[in-house]
């Protein structure tokens, strides 16, 4: 009798709970966005908090949080901002569940090769219907960089920043073996003979100890690489039109990995080198590929004399791996605020038109008016990039980008290791990528 | 559920004392109980069939898309790559559990003996298991680094490694296997170390004083007091540590992140990429369901065929 109660009891309670649980997360993500109303709580004159999720560590972090402070000084009496720096490998999980759960932030940062899932996913809501009363011109940004953030044309993202490929060189080392030019930078002939015959003279010439060119044989920096040669050949995107198909595995894809996997079994750049970054702080390196972020850590680096250049074209146009971070809206389940999201764009304006600060992290503004600014003008290296971030080439769009560049990734790693040849690896990657598409 | 109890005063007024005793220790009982039983309810049994339910559908992070069925599991069950990370799995325990059990047999054995500065080295060999996964897969990383590290330096310096070449113990598959065993080895022995040296502390010492009278020597007490002695424990820690190893997750994503290729990618990566990377809860919902059962049924097995030599 009892255990019998006992155990309908518990029966229910488990159905109790499953059903409670379901009906807390079963949301459909096709909802509309409903009109944006005005709370009471905003009337004008008070007050308005909002947040604001980034996910922005290390030196970036600190220069991030300097902005938003400033911000909150000169906004005391109107517009407060609560910054959240959350953790880069969970920080999309989080957003989406957030969203999800109805307690989204009003502002967050997203990568432009993220914007496509998440817009497709539907938990970021279009600029447009704001830019106006927040004074923003879209004019103002630059092209390359805003039209890699616009979706069935929509503004979903207002621009920060775009961060390219560069190649850093160390100027001591070059210029001990005769091969900077007048204005220090690296002579390095046309060609990808030039190329590796510029490291040959490195690695045959410099004391021992250095090495010519640092890249790690896996991971991101060396698939950056081959996708700035692939676009350097002309090699065209990455889907076809139905983004079901890919199409890596074509002349240029073959050419680009081949340069790449040269340059690992010659010998010019020494396979699975551990702590590359750290090497060439130390001035061990005289060449390192990488994103335009490291310049603030290098810069910080006593005693280290370095240079930096887009990354050189080595075949027939320049080309390099670009990324950005944007400032999206994302949605409200309980609808939009248009207070808040008018504060949070005001801010957002506020910090890509002062861009300029935020670029000593070593990022190239996406805003003309921080561009044309003298502070901006001011800062080492920071014109050279420029011309980068205009060559930069964005990934294509896809709801699937982030899962299938992994697999891309740890197929070319494959061939840089040496043990697949680049066609088998090319194959490899492009049936994991098709796969992960297909579902 | 503890109120549900209580309201029975019709049953405790006809009971004998004795009955009401009972009664009382029951109610006793599950007062201590119940606040476990219901986060095991909350935490754990709720999530399963949570689960099962996700399993059924098209889910992301955002919540549920559509009902789908079975589909998920026909999907999980044609993936190749599903069998891989499986099958990836399933070598690593192969191989592993011999050799940590092996090892930490050994090692017991040597502490048990009587030599000097057994406090000591019982101390070195337990050391590495209070450490985090974190902390062992990035000492690890440095001491297999090519060129710096401390392997292919000892290596180069005794001459087993000509100068100039360099093993990649991160980056070669077969390598990458040995290294992951290795660290997984050097990390989780201390435990099982000291589970056996209790066991053969446990062994009465007369039983070996009447082996030697009878003019035994050391391997026939070995294989005829010590193993014996010691089956049942061996056969525990033989079903606790292949199930242990079936979830090996943290070093492997730490030290090679499934790399070379997806050549060391464990299941669990495989659920944690298609769930959190690519989005597919309910795919990686019903992968882990199938794991789960997988896990059942290899439980069940060895129980039966090892349970059945324990006396």
């Amino acid at each position: 009798m009892k255990r019998f109660k006992i155990y309908a009891i518990t029966v229910c309670l488990i159905l109790l709970s499953t059903l409670i649980l379901s009906a807390c997360s079963s949301t459909s993500n096709n909802k509309s966005v409903s009109e944006p109303k005005s709370s009471d709580a905003a009337v004008s004159g008070k007050k308005i908090t909002i947040t604001y999720w980034n996910l922005f560590g290390g030196g970036d972090g600190v220069i991030m949080n300097e902005m938003v402070k400033k911000f909150n000084d000169e906004y005391k009496d109107q517009i407060e901002v609560k910054a959240l720096t959350q953790d880069w490998g969970q920080f999309y999980t989080k957003l989406q569940t957030a969203v999800a759960g109805g307690n989204a932030p009003d502002l967050a940062i997203s990568h432009t090769s993220k914007l496509s899932e998440l817009v497709s996913l539907g938990i970021v809501e279009p600029i447009d219907a704001y830019s106006e009363s927040i004074g923003l011109n879209w004019g103002d940004f630059n092209e390359n960089i805003l039209s890699a953030s616009i979706f069935d044309g929509k503004h979903y993202a207002m621009p920060l920043d775009a961060h390219p490929l560069i190649l850093y060189y160390n100027k001591k080392i070059l210029r001990d073996l005769n091969l900077l030019d007048e204005n220090d930078k690296p002579q390095i002939q046309p060609g990808p003979e030039g190329f590796t015959s510029f490291l040959q003279k490195i690695k045959d010439s410099a004391p021992s100890g250095t090495e010519a060119m640092l890249l790690p044989s896996d991971g991101e920096d060396p698939y950056r690489v081959w996708w700035a040669l692939y676009n350097q050949l002309g090699g065209q995107g990455v889907f076809d039109e139905s983004g079901k198909k890919v199409t890596l595995n074509n002349e240029q894809g073959k050419k680009a990995a081949e340069f790449v996997s040269s340059l690992f079994s010659s010998g010019l750049v020494k396979k699975s080198f551990p702590k590359v970054g750290e090497t060439f702080q130390a001035g061990k390196g005289a060449l390192l590929p990488t994103g335009v972020w490291f310049t603030s850590t290098l810069e910080a680096t006593k005693g280290l004399e370095f240079g930096a250049i887009p990354f050189p074209q080595i075949f027939d146009k320049p080309a390099t791996w670009v990324d950005s971070h944007n400032f999206i809206l994302p949605i409200h389940k309980k609808g939009e605020d248009a207070n808040k999201v008018n504060a949070a764009l005001t801010f957002a304006k506020y910090i890509t038109d002062h861009a300029a600060m935020w670029s000593k992290a070593g990022h190239i503004p996406a805003s003309k008016v921080a561009v044309e600014s003298e502070e901006f003008k001011s800062l080492p290296l920071r014109q050279d990039y420029l011309q980068a971030g205009n060559n930069g080439v964005y990934l294509p769009n896809s709801p699937k980008l982030w899962p299938v560049k992994d697999q891309l990734v740890q197929a070319l790693n494959t061939i840089w290791s040496g043990k697949v040849p680049v066609d088998k690896g090319l194959e490899a990657a492009v049936q994991t990528m098709e796969k992960i598409l297909a579902r | 559920m503890k109120t549900a109890m209580v309201v029975e005063p019709d049953l405790a007024h006809i009971s004998t004392g004795k009955r009401k005793r009972k009664l009382n220790n029951e109610l006793l009982a599950s007062a201590f109980l119940g606040p476990y039983f219901i986060f095991f309810l909350v935490f754990s049994i709720v999530p399963i069939f949570y689960g099962l339910f996700v399993s059924l559908h098209d889910w992301t992070l955002i919540g549920k898309v559509k009902f789908v069925g079975l589909d998920n599991y026909v999907y999980a069950l044609q993936d190749s790559d599903f069998w891989a990370s499986l099958w990836n799995t399933s070598y690593f325990v192969l191989i592993s559990t011999p050799l940590m059990i092996i090892t930490s047999f050994g090692l017991a054995l040597i502490l048990d003996s009587r030599i000097k500065g057994r406090t000591f080295l019982r101390i070195i060999f337990f050391m590495p298991n209070i450490l985090s996964v974190a902390v062992v897969s990035f000492i690890w990383i440095f001491v297999l680094a090519p060129y710096s590290g401390l392997v292919n330096t000892v290596l180069h310096n005794i001459g087993l490694l000509s100068l100039g070449t360099e093993l990649f113990w991160l980056d070669d598959p077969n390598l990458a296997w040995i290294s992951i065993v290795m660290i997984t080895l050097w990390w989780t022995q201390g435990f099982n170390m000291i589970l056996l040296l209790a066991g053969l502390q446990d062994i009465p010492i007369d039983h070996y004083e009447a082996a030697t009278l009878d003019g035994a020597n050391t391997w026939a007490k070995f294989k005829f007091i010590t193993i014996p002695a010691m089956r049942g424990l061996i056969v525990l820690i033989t079903v606790l540590q292949v199930i242990a190893s079936f979830k090996v997750f943290g070093q492997v994503w730490l030290v090679t992140r499934g790399g070379p290729g997806n050549e060391t990618r464990t299941i669990i990566q495989y659920i944690y990429e298609t769930g959190f990377t690519a989005n597919n809860l309910g795919l990686s919902t019903a992968m882990s369901f199938m794991f789960f059962i997988f896990l059942i049924i290899l439980s069940f097995f060895q129980l039966k065929f090892f349970g059945k030599k324990v006396d």
